[in-house]
């Protein structure tokens, strides 16, 4: 097997290239964050580069290497500023959540199709009603001649307006004793009769969408995981979510550059802790991907990663500000040398303690799940 | 507090015995605080001293082969919160801070670094006088007059000893998040607020949820090889966790009687001794 650094560096040559030749695409000259960042030739770049699935078995074309490869690849790509977010969804989240989740017919069916880059997700979970208490979602889906006719409104929804497949938090059982126990998780195809797409702009420079579903119909063998057990699915999904390893690279890449620039000896003191906080939050993934692996409870050390990532993001776009003055916010573009980077991270770094799960559930989660504290 | 609570970096065999060992003879020689406002106070005990040095701590400090052992025992005497002197025992040296020297010892000098062009050298000094004071923390810290160079170590020598030393307070620095979390955990756990236990509040979730995030980043950091950067990031989250736990440990937490007020100290007073040598350590 080939070493995680071999891999990594080839990786980090490979992305390098890739984000050359995009450079000039208007919606990633200007995207603070790489996960937030669309492009269906990146994404379909990654696939025929054999980026995708890397420690997913052969059967399913990956490359049977081992989560610390793809978290090392992973940085790499954040660190090359790549747009990630198809990758982010539909490989590290769904398409892993798939393989642990799902029944062998459908894992054999889609995962495939996910490494040759032919089918981009989107995460159909938050609601008009249901973000942080997702378990009060109240899009519907009855059973209906070999599936399920499914009815409601998601919003936040990240790639919607160029995605093949959603991944889906649906209720099957309204009458369940507690919300939770009624839930399920459905994929379906975006171009099925129903479905209507509407995309914003947002302040990272990326956009978000909402998606209505209207009777949209979807095969029972489509079914995640068991029907109303949705709920160990979608928690188990946010696990995958929350191992940002793409922002440790982007953090990494601002660090770097602003450790060029920086004279002032209280700005070097910052950037020394700033860096050693950047291996711990590095290490903290690597934890949660080392539990994911093993079949351990991860969701503690999900959040951790999470929350040490979020935190970094914000405190780094904060110290680039402080290192470089007024000039930090010339919002020139993230090629634009680092005041761009800076500038576009300001912006973005404001959904950094949002997207995903808010920093208040993650910390949550570590109080709850890692700690054992009680729940109210 | 379960085993979960913090993730700790994975340790060879050898290193988990060593740290093991160095636990045992902390506990047995840990010292009652005896410091109070106003006090000099100095926390070292002889016999603590002795016996690590049986087990082969001092040694640490001058073979770089061993340094993989250094962070993780250091991690286990900053949990026991046995005296600092131990730590900079690695360095064969008191460490002086300005004209402010922690733990001198009779024979020893005193020491700081000196960053050169050619690396970091440790200065040696001596004092011609040296006045007892007050501090935050039993460091039996003293004023030190009329001070003189008397030599310096150098080259692999210095940057060995260096090493060890800024891993083992890392370590500490570690170990000490951890006592103080484990203290505010059975606090929080046990103690009823508004019909149910405090760790029930949110608020309390809250603010424990990102301390132990914090302090479960600077144990793994200890898997790494000993960094500026790792000690300076565990100064920041020693200092952060220690006054979250004082937060939700309430007006308890604020006693003497109380054994967390001892590692807030602790790390109040590692970090600003710390921070004064760091910038001098960047080669």
């Amino acid at each position: 097997m080939k070493s995680i650094a071999a891999v990594a560096q080839e990786a980090d040559r490979f992305a390098a290239q890739l984000a050359d030749e995009l450079r000039d695409d208007p919606w990633n000259r200007f995207q603070g964050m790489p996960s937030d960042g669309e492009s269906r030739v990146a994404y379909e770049a990654l696939a025929h580069g054999g980026w995708i699935g890397l420690h997913w078995p052969e059967s399913v074309g990956g490359q049977g290497l081992t989560a610390a490869h793809t978290d090392a690849v992973e940085e790499r790509f954040g660190y090359q500023w790549l747009p990630l977010c198809s990758y982010l969804l539909g490989v590290k989240t769904i398409g892993n959540a798939i393989l642990r989740f799902a029944s062998p017919e459908l894992t054999e069916r889609v995962l495939p199709e996910i490494t040759a880059g032919r089918i981009v997700f989107c995460q159909g979970f938050s609601e008009p009603g249901a973000g942080s208490d997702l378990a009060s979602l109240r899009t519907r889906a009855v059973k209906h001649s070999g599936g399920y006719l499914v009815s409601g409104h998601k919003i936040w929804t990240s790639s919607a307006q160029m995605a093949d497949w959603i991944y889906l938090a649906v209720r099957t059982d309204p009458d369940a004793v507690r919300p939770h126990r009624g839930l399920s998780v459905l994929l379906c195809r975006m171009d099925t009769p129903g479905i209507q797409v509407r995309e914003f702009a947002t302040l990272g420079g990326g956009s978000l969408c909402e998606v209505w579903l209207d009777e949209v119909f979807v095969p029972e063998d489509q079914l995640v995981g068991a029907l109303n057990g949705g709920w160990q699915v979608l928690m188990g999904t946010l696990d995958y979510e929350r191992v940002t390893s793409e922002k440790v690279g982007v953090v990494a890449r601002v660090v770097d550059e602003l450790e060029a620039v920086t004279k002032r000896p209280e700005h070097r003191s910052e950037l020394r802790a700033v860096r050693g906080e950047l291996n711990a939050a590095r290490e903290l993934g690597r934890e949660a991907g080392r539990c994911l692996m093993q079949g351990l409870p991860a969701s503690g050390a999900s959040s951790m990663c999470k929350l040490s990532v979020a935190l970094l993001c914000k405190r780094v776009a904060r110290l680039g500000i402080d290192v470089l003055g007024t000039e930090a916010l010339i919002d020139g573009g993230v090629h634009d040398g680092i005041a761009g980077k800076v500038a576009a991270l300001r912006r973005a770094t404001v959904g950094a303690t949002i997207a995903g799960g808010a920093s208040e559930i993650q910390r949550r989660v570590i109080a709850r799940r890692g700690l054992g504290l009680a729940a109210h | 507090m379960s085993k979960t609570l913090l993730s700790t970096p994975e340790l060879s065999f050898e290193a988990r015995n060593f740290a093991d060992s160095i636990e045992g003879v902390a506990v047995r020689h840990a010292e009652a605080d005896r410091w109070m406002p106003g006090l000099h106070a100095d926390d070292r005990s002889p016999e603590l001293d002795h016996a690590l040095e049986e087990l082969g701590w001092p040694d640490l400090a001058s073979d770089p082969s061993l340094a993989a052992l250094v962070a993780s025992a250091a991690e286990r005497l900053g949990r026991v919160l046995v005296s600092v002197a131990t730590i900079d025992r690695l360095l064969g040296a008191a460490p002086l801070a300005g004209d402010l020297v922690r733990h001198p010892t009779a024979g020893l000098p005193l020491a700081r670094p000196l960053s050169t062009d050619d690396g970091v050298e440790l200065m040696l000094y001596e004092a011609d006088h040296l006045e007892p004071t007050t501090y935050l923390d039993a460091f039996g810290v003293h004023r030190a007059a009329g001070l003189r160079q008397v030599g310096s170590i150098t080259g692999g020598q210095a940057a060995t000893a260096l090493d060890a030393w800024c891993a083992a307070v890392t370590g500490y620095l570690a170990g000490v998040a951890r006592g103080a979390l484990e203290i505010a955990h059975e606090h929080v756990t046990s103690r009823q607020a508004f019909g149910q236990p405090l760790s029930a509040l949110d608020a309390v979730q809250q603010l424990l949820g990102e301390a132990t995030m914090r302090a479960t980043g600077i144990q793994l950091l200890l898997g790494l090889p000993a960094s500026l950067s790792s000690l300076a990031y565990a100064v920041e989250v020693t200092n952060d966790v220690c006054a979250t736990c004082q937060q939700v440990t309430g007006a308890i937490g604020y006693t003497m009687e109380f054994p967390l007020q001892r590692r807030y100290r602790r790390a109040s007073a590692i970090s600003v001794w710390t921070q004064d040598w760091l910038p001098r350590l960047v080669a």
